[in-house]
C-alpha cells in the first residue's frame, strides 16, 4: 500500500498494526516455524508459547477467569457463527437487535429458514438506545438465546450490554456478544457483563493479522468440537478430547497469525483501551465537528450516539455513497468505506438503506492529521456538487 | 541419554497434563511461586502422548501438588522415576 494514502478503514480491519505485530509475526516465521505442542522439541514448545501467549493475553484483555476457555477461530464471524449453531435447539426463540451485522443475521435466518428456530428483533435506535420494557415483552417461554453486538459498525453506538444480559438471564437465555468493533476500544469484561460467549475479531481492534479471532466462553457454557483430529493431547486416542481448549481446537492453528495477535493484544493492553478510545473519539469529534459545518452532508445519525467506538458514517446529497468513497480515494488518497456495510438491518434502523453511506473509521494508530485533510476533500466535493 | 536416565540415584518425578496449554500455565505458575521445574518432551515409557511434562526434584511433590491444585490446574498423573523405573504417584 501507498503509505502516502491515508487508510481510513479500521473497521474493516486496522493498518497499520503496531510495529511489534510485525517483528512478532517475522520472528516466528523465520526463527520458530514449527508445529504448536506437537513435538517435544525445542521450537515445539516456542510456538506452542507463543498461542499460550495468545491465548492468555485475550484472557486478560476480556478478564477471562480461566483461559482455557479462550478459543481460536477464522475470525469473529466463525465464533458467532458456532455459538448461534449451537446454542439453539429445534423449537427455540431467538433476540437479536436492529443494530446487527450480517454475521449475526445471516447465521440466524438460516436458522430461522430451515425451521430451527424462531427470531425477533430488539428495536434499538441508531443511538444504541432501547426501551427495556418493550424489549422484555418480546421473550417468550422458549427465548434461548439472546445476541447482540457490542457497538454497531454502521454508527458505531454501543449498546448497554449489562441490561441485555440481566434480561437474558431472568428469562433463562443464553447471551452471546458481537465484539468485533469494541474489542481493544471499549472495556469489555466477561464476568462483569454476564456475557455467555463473547465473539471476538483479532484484526480489528486488537492489532493482530487477518484470520484471527475467537471465543470466551463464559462459565457454565459448553461447546461441542466442530472440527475433530490432531490437537497434539491424547495422541493415543482416537476419540478427540473433552478438554478445553483441544475440545475447539484440532488441526495446526494460525500459529504466525496467532503470533501477531499475541503482540497486538499487548500493544493494547500496554497503552490501554481507554486511552486508545480517547485518541480514536478525538478524532472522530474533529471529524464531525467539520462534517456538520458543510452543507449537503448528512451524519448517519444525526445525533451523535451515548457511547460510541472510532467510525462516523455520512452521505451527501445527491451523491452516491459509492461516488463520494470513489472521489475521496482517486482524488486525494482517502480510503473509506461505501455501501451498506454487511449489516442492512443497521441501516434500515437508520433510515439509509438500501442507499448505504460513507464510513469512516480510525484506530489507536491513526495519524493525529488524518482528520483535517478528509474534512476538506468532502468540502471541496461538497462544493462542487452545488455548483 | 533420556530424561528417566538423568541424574542417577536421585528420584525425579515428571508431571504430564491433558494438553500443551495446561502444561505452559503450570510451568509459568509454579516457576512464579519459585518451585523450579523443568519442560521436557514426555518419556515415551510415561506416556504415548507427543507432548510434553514438567520434571522436578520429588522432594517438591507435595509443594507442586498443592499449588496446582490451588491455581486449579489440572494434570494427568505425576510419576516418580527411580533407577530407570517409574511409577505413578498421582
Amino acid at each position: 500500500m501507498n503509505a502516502s494514502r491515508s487508510y481510513l478503514d479500521n473497521a474493516a480491519t486496522t493498518w497499520p498494526k503496531p510495529e511489534s505485530v510485525y517483528r512478532a509475526m517475522d520472528r516466528f516465521s523465520r526463527e520458530v516455524g514449527a508445529n504448536p505442542g506437537r513435538s517435544g522439541h525445542g521450537p515445539s514448545v516456542e510456538a506452542a508459547r507463543v498461542v499460550y501467549h495468545a491465548r492468555t493475553a485475550i484472557a486478560r484483555l476480556f478478564s477471562v477467569p480461566d483461559s482455557t476457555r479462550v478459543v481460536f477461530t477464522l475470525n469473529c464471524t466463525h465464533a458467532l457463527n458456532v455459538a448461534l449453531t449451537q446454542l439453539t435447539r429445534p423449537g427455540d426463540h431467538v433476540l437479536t437487535t436492529s443494530l446487527e451485522h450480517n454475521s449475526v443475521m445471516r447465521p440466524l435466518r438460516h436458522l430461522e429458514s430451515t425451521g430451527r428456530i424462531e427470531i425477533d428483533v430488539i428495536p434499538v435506535s441508531p443511538q444504541g438506545v432501547f426501551d427495556l420494557t418493550a424489549a422484555e415483552r418480546l421473550f417468550r417461554h422458549n427465548t434461548r438465546l439472546v445476541v447482540a453486538v457490542h457497538a454497531s459498525n454502521v454508527t458505531g453506538a454501543v449498546l448497554p450490554l449489562g441490561e441485555l444480559a440481566t434480561l437474558a438471564h431472568a428469562a433463562g437465555a443464553w447471551f452471546v456478544v458481537d465484539a468485533a468493533q469494541s474489542g481493544g476500544t471499549v472495556p469489555v469484561d466477561l464476568t462483569v457483563l454476564g456475557v455467555d460467549v463473547l465473539c471476538f475479531s483479532g484484526h480489528k481492534g486488537l492489532f493482530g493479522p487477518q484470520g484471527t479471532g475467537g471465543l470466551c466462553l463464559g462459565d457454565g457454557v459448553e461447546l461441542e468440537a466442530w472440527v475433530r483430529g490432531g490437537t497434539g493431547s491424547r495422541s493415543g486416542e482416537q476419540v478427540h478430547p473433552s478438554f478445553l481448549p483441544d475440545r475447539l481446537e484440532a488441526g495446526t492453528p494460525n500459529t504466525p497469525g496467532l503470533a501477531g495477535l499475541a503482540a497486538g493484544v499487548e500493544y493494547v493492553l500496554n497503552r490501554g483501551v481507554s486511552e486508545i478510545h480517547r485518541h480514536e473519539m478525538a478524532l472522530v469529534e474533529r471529524a464531525r465537528e467539520g462534517l456538520s459545518r458543510i452543507e449537503g452532508v448528512q451524519l448517519v445519525p444525526a445525533e451523535r450516539p451515548n457511547g460510541q467506538v472510532g467510525l462516523l458514517s455520512f452521505n451527501l446529497t445527491g451523491v452516491p455513497c459509492s461516488e463520494v468513497a470513489r472521489e475521496l480515494e482517486e482524488r486525494h488518497g482517502i480510503l473509506t468505506r461505501p455501501g451498506l456495510h454487511c449489516a442492512p438491518a443497521a441501516h434500515q434502523t437508520c433510515g439509509t438503506f438500501p442507499g448505504g453511506a460513507v464510513r469512516i473509521s480510525v484506530s489507536g494508530l491513526t495519524d493525529e492529521t488524518a482528520v483535517r485533510p478528509f474534512v476538506a476533500a468532502v468540502a471541496a466535493l461538497a462544493r462542487e456538487v452545488r455548483r | 541419554m533420556n530424561a528417566l536416565g538423568r541424574r542417577d540415584g536421585k528420584p525425579r518425578c515428571f508431571a504430564t497434563f491433558p494438553s500443551v496449554h495446561h502444561v505452559l500455565a503450570a510451568e509459568e505458575r509454579l516457576l512464579n511461586r519459585g518451585a523450579p521445574v523443568r519442560l521436557v518432551q514426555v518419556p515415551r515409557q510415561l506416556s504415548s502422548d507427543c507432548g510434553t511434562a514438567l520434571e522436578f526434584d520429588c522432594d517438591s511433590l507435595e509443594r507442586i501438588r498443592s499449588l496446582l491444585a490451588r491455581a486449579k490446574i489440572e494434570y494427568a498423573v505425576i510419576h516418580r522415576v527411580e533407577s530407570g523405573t517409574a511409577r505413578p504417584v498421582g
